[in-house]
């Protein structure tokens, strides 16, 4: 059984010295020598350990996609993004049954006598706050393309993400009370009241990190 | 000032690891019992201070017959200076260096 394992454990070796890229050789034969000094119990781990580390390694110049994308593509980005949003704020901020149009009293008219008028008066308040993450968002955008400022706070960053998700689950409870509500309309509510934004600011989030020097792998593959 | 990054959890206890002999010649494996980081965790940090000239490395021929020389590697002066700063960093964020870290 021994013999197996340690027959294992140099095969995995063998594989992670042609793994890694050959700037690396070296690195690989200094895990196959240690290997010789570990107890034969270890052996195994060791090697497994070696070829991740070997395909690591091989990964990592790979990693050529970049979400560092042109500024102007964030513009097209952030309208996709957040459109949707700022389209339904603005439905219930300002439009027909905005919230900032009528008075309270003209919805406890309309609504308040029905069975589920409290929870629509509530949903619409609720979308008139949430889906401020669609201007907001917006803004934010904009304010990289023009100056090169990601979302640099986290904690505003995740505000909105959980904003945007909390927009979601109301906008899906609240379908069900649509009329022949399908499912088709909670996964379009899903996706573009939450995959959207929250891929955007996610995205704007990342754009604020400061740009690492690129891997000293890459140059040593590449070369 | 530039704002110092800083180095994964991993990585600070590697260094305090390195940073106990200084002047002694560390081999791979007794990193990784005093770190508990695996080899697939282990070597890519020790490359990556090799890298920005944290550490160096050389071959230690073997004292017994029939074992193979053995890469052995300790923290050059600005490795040295570079893990002091690091700790430094940590202390400020209330990371702790010395504890066991989970193993990747």
């Amino acid at each position: 059984m021994s013999r197996i394992i340690t027959g294992l454990a140099g095969a995995l070796l063998a594989v992670t010295r042609c793994l890694v890229p050959s700037a690396r050789r070296d690195w690989a034969d200094a895990m196959r020598a240690e290997s010789a000094y570990l107890p034969e119990s270890a052996r195994l781990r060791w090697a497994f350990g070696c070829l991740v580390a070997a395909i690591k390694l091989r990964l990592t110049p790979m990693q050529t996609g970049s979400l560092r994308v042109n500024r102007w593509i964030i513009v097209v980005e952030s309208l996709v993004c957040f459109t949707p949003s700022i389209l339904a704020w603005w439905f219930f901020t300002f439009g027909q049954l905005g919230v900032l149009v009528h008075d309270f009293s003209s919805y406890e008219r309309h609504f308040m006598g029905s069975p589920d008028g409290k929870w629509v008066v509530g949903m619409m308040y609720g979308f008139a706050v949430c889906g401020l993450i669609g201007p907001i968002g917006l803004f934010l955008g904009l304010r990289y393309a023009l100056l090169r400022r990601g979302l640099r706070s986290r904690v505003l960053g995740l505000f909105l993400v959980a904003t945007s998700i909390a927009w979601s689950l109301v906008g899906t409870l609240s379908s069900f009370w649509l009329p022949k509500a399908e499912l088709s309309v909670r996964w379009q509510i899903f996706i573009l009241f939450t995959i959207l934004p929250v891929a955007g600011i996610l995205h704007l989030m990342y754009l604020a990190r400061p740009v690492a020097e690129p891997p000293a792998d890459a140059r040593l593959a590449a070369g | 000032m530039p704002r110092v990054r800083r180095s994964s959890a991993q990585t600070l206890n590697l260094l305090r690891s390195l940073m106990d002999q200084p002047r002694k010649w560390h081999h791979g494996y007794e990193l990784s019992k005093a770190t508990e980081l695996l080899s697939g965790t282990l070597y890519p940090i020790l490359m990556r201070l090799s890298d920005r000239g944290f550490l160096e490395h050389k071959w230690l021929p073997s004292q017994e017959a029939g074992r193979p020389p053995r890469h052995v590697y300790r923290l050059t002066a600005k490795g040295v200076a570079h893990a002091q700063q690091q700790f430094e960093v940590a202390d400020e964020a209330g990371v702790a260096v010395t504890g066991t870290v989970s193993r990747a």
